[in-house]
């Protein structure tokens, strides 16, 4: 039952990720191409998703589309937990010191932004681009993993195999990394497949202000904004994209579950 | 009519059988332990007996109270039997409490729900209460919480809650087995006053073996979930029919032979006037903190070839203490030496003299490496690529001698049991060959047959590895058997000190004398084995 979580998890993020792939060499129709004689169309035989107001392939569209949401999310994902994991555990193993705070207040500044302002903030210096989104996206997610790894770090450092290792004379960073890490990895997974949900919501979102991904690179996000003028006449406009979105935040987060237990030798075991 | 019968309950979880044939009878005023090792059902049945067995098994059988059958009954009906007629006691006192509630109010409480009395005669009830078990002034102990009490207090409570319905049986399940001896002296005293004043029949459930001699009328042995002895406390310690009871008997009892090592003149471990001390919290934003003394002015030595034991109470500083040694905590005042060299300043080849063993055989391990890794640890000491040299055999050679075997290398840490993985903790710590070896609390957590196969382990592998160790323990039957020297700790401070046959029986401290009488003793029965 839980390996059947896993399995369902890998095919429908296999099948983002192939759409992705497949879009670099080949997609149905070009989508540079304005065609108005066949805009609206609904699902049919030669257009199998449709096509929007200026007759561009929605197929086409959605699978271009999402090579931005993915390489958005796992790039944001990656700033977060390259940073913040490292963050975290240097937090915690100089608890209430001046580092930890320093490190832990600047966390609580940056979660008091909203991720739009920071995108906002970023826009407004360098202009609007998906580079702009993913470091804005990126930077709010800094302090979920920097304070994730520090709770789950500190009550691991309670723990007697952390003191058998300080006898064996392994310095802090040491065990932060041979004994903190794989064991919060877990965690770290499972924020993780959140946190890209998340990301690609958030891409999403800021492409649909205008702030992420700019015309003509399609994105699910400001396909959703330009269905919402038209979602009474042509729905699927707005569907498509939006089913997108559920497949992928839904196939990382079976993923992410499946990988968590698949990770553990303990859960590993009793499933065998 | 007894209070309780129980004819021929089995319990099946699965396809697995937890419990089998199990049949007993309880009258008033009288306590019937049910003994045996962790797994024996014990708990189970204890369970079974108040019908809270997990959803998921299967219960077979029938049980008695008074002359009604409770396992036909529903939830509504069992819940006015549960508490009001059949009280419970855990193991744990602090997460039997409610934590943001005064204990006067969960006494209250208790009383207010089960009964018709209103506020006024149950607030003066509480206050009855509370005398009975012994937390006087009443007034002013209902206004404390959970945690402004100390382990005992709390397991006072427990047991106010337990009889504060008046029932005609109780249920302690290991009720002193989280508290210290002397604390544990008085809470057993305690049920014994109470269940003779109100006329309760009480199940006790145990493991200790000299609890149970103490207490009980009638002794329940239990094995693999079949009560394998049932008889009269003097009758089943006189002759001792199965041989399970006698092997248990035996290993509660065992002694182990101290092989006679040389001891050399020169101090291996120095602890001069160490003083540690931690910052308490403040209480005011801009007050100075406190600081709380957890060791004070200790100094001892532990000679090549020594074996000491360390014995205190919880809170007593002695985990401190094993730290500070270890070189994990920072010492306010004096120093100590391992190999006459500071231990906050040691180098690694100093360090690696120096190993530890520690109790929690769950916690002691990454659960996420396979044992070869997790016995190679302390490798990372040595700088010597001589010694690192065929790392495998090393680890072979270890298991082997801790009486595992050395495929087990490639396991992962939970697929041993509490007393395998202490092997492989005391593997850890031989790996490197140290001089000295910390041993804290190492046979705590672990059953008796299995504590004494461990100690005989420990006693044979300081001579082969020509080992000094100190031995931390609250049990001082564990320290009589393992120890030629033994330190007595309170309160931060060394209060006694010499050789283990002196101090435990002549012991000269008041508060040793104490520790010494609290112990719950086995009857001295001669027994053919």
């Amino acid at each position: 039952m839980r390996s059947g979580s896993l399995i369902f998890g890998v095919l429908l993020s296999a099948l983002v990720v192939i759409a992705a792939g497949v879009s670099f060499l080949w997609v149905p129709f070009d989508i540079t191409q304005l065609s108005i004689p066949n805009k609206l169309q609904p699902p049919n035989e030669i257009h199998w998703l449709g096509t929007d107001h200026f007759g561009r392939d929605i197929l086409s569209m959605i699978m271009i589309g999402a090579r931005t949401s993915l390489a958005v999310a796992l790039l944001a994902v990656g700033i977060g937990v390259f940073i913040g994991v490292p963050l975290g555990l240097i937090a915690a193993t100089r608890k209430n010191s001046v580092i930890d705070e320093v490190i832990m207040r600047t966390n609580d500044l940056i979660f008091a932004f909203p991720s739009l302002v920071i995108a906002i903030l970023i826009t407004a210096l360098f202009g609007p681009g998906a580079m702009n989104a993913i470091i804005a996206i990126g930077i709010f997610n800094i302090p979920v993993f920097a304070r994730v790894s520090r709770g789950a770090a500190l009550s691991l450092w309670q723990k007697e195999f952390i003191l058998a290792a300080r006898v064996s004379g392994k310095s802090d960073l040491r065990i932060s990394a041979e004994h903190i890490f794989p064991n919060i990895a877990n965690l770290l997974i499972v924020q993780g497949t959140i946190q890209f949900s998340l990301g690609i919501l958030a891409e999403a979102g800021l492409s649909y202000v205008g702030l992420g991904t700019q015309p003509p690179i399609p994105s699910w996000g400001r396909m959703l904004a330009d269905a919402q003028t038209m979602v009474s006449f042509a729905p699927h406009l707005a569907i498509i994209p939006g089913t997108a979105i559920i497949i992928t935040v839904l196939g990382l987060n079976l993923l992410g579950d499946g990988l968590r237990d698949f990770l553990d030798p303990r859960v590993r075991k009793s499933r065998e | 009519m007894s209070i309780l019968t129980v004819k021929n309950l089995q319990l099946k979880i699965g396809a697995e059988s937890i419990l089998e044939s199990i049949s007993f009878r309880l009258d008033q005023g009288r306590i019937l332990a049910m003994t045996g090792e962790s797994g024996s059902g014990k708990s189970m049945t204890a369970l079974s007996i108040i019908q809270l067995q997990p959803k998921n098994a299967k219960l077979e059988g029938e049980i008695f109270f008074n002359d009604q059958e409770i396992t036909k009954k529903n939830e509504f009906e069992l819940c006015k039997i549960r508490g009001a007629k059949i009280g419970m006691i855990f193991q744990e006192p602090m997460t039997a409490l409610n934590p943001v509630k005064t204990v006067g109010d969960q006494i209250r409480e208790t009383i207010i729900l089960h009964t018709t009395k209103n506020k006024r005669s149950a607030e003066k009830e509480t206050l009855k209460i509370l005398e009975r078990v012994g937390l006087s002034p009443a007034t002013e102990f209902k206004k404390r919480y959970p945690h402004e009490l100390s382990g005992g207090q709390r397991q006072r409570v427990v047991i106010g809650i337990a009889i504060a319905l008046k029932p005609a049986i109780i249920i302690a399940d290991e009720p002193t087995t989280a508290l210290d001896v002397t604390t544990q002296a008085q809470i057993l005293a305690l049920l014994k006053k109470l269940v003779t004043e109100d006329n309760i029949a009480m199940v006790l459930i145990t493991h200790d073996l000299a609890v149970v001699a103490d207490m009980a009328d009638e002794i329940a042995v239990m094995q693999n979930g079949v009560i394998v002895e049932i008889d009269e406390t003097p009758n089943l310690f006189q002759n001792m029919k199965h041989p399970y009871t006698r092997s248990l008997f035996a290993a509660s009892k065992h002694l182990v032979d101290l092989p006679v090592t040389k001891v050399e003149s020169d101090a291996l471990l120095t602890i001069k006037n160490v003083t540690c001390r931690y910052r308490l919290a403040r209480t005011k934003i801009f007050s100075k903190s406190d600081y709380f003394t957890a060791v004070s002015n200790v100094s001892f030595d532990i000679k090549n070839g020594e074996r000491v034991g360390l014995v205190g109470e919880s809170g007593c500083g002695k985990s401190t203490l094993t730290r500070a040694i270890l070189g994990l905590e920072p010492i306010y005042e004096g120093e100590i030496n391992v190999d006459n060299q500071n231990i906050l300043k040691a180098t690694s080849s100093t360090r690696k003299n120096i190993q530890v063993v520690f109790q929690d055989p769950y916690g002691s391990f990454n659960p996420r490496h396979k044992v070869s890794t997790l016995i190679k640890e302390p490798f990372f000491l040595i700088k010597d690529p001589l010694e690192v040299k065929n790392i495998e055999d090393k680890i072979e050679k270890v298991l082997e001698d801790v009486g595992l075997s050395a495929t087990d290398k490639n396991k992962y840490i939970h697929e041993f049991s509490g007393g395998q993985r202490q092997r492989i903790a005391i593997a850890r710590a031989l790996i490197i060959k140290p001089k000295l070896v910390i041993f804290d609390e190492a046979v705590s957590a672990l059953d008796v047959t299995v504590r004494a196969q461990i100690l005989d382990l420990i006693a044979k592998l300081a001579a082969e590895y020509g080992l000094s160790y100190l031995f931390i323990s609250h049990d001082l039957s564990v320290i009589r058997s393992i120890t030629d020297r033994c330190l007595v700790m309170k309160d931060g401070k060394i209060i006694e000190e010499g050789t283990t046959k002196k101090v435990l029986e002549q012991p000269q401290n008041a508060y040793t004398k104490t520790l010494i009488e609290a112990a719950p003793k086995l009857p001295t029965f001669q027994t053919e084995l």
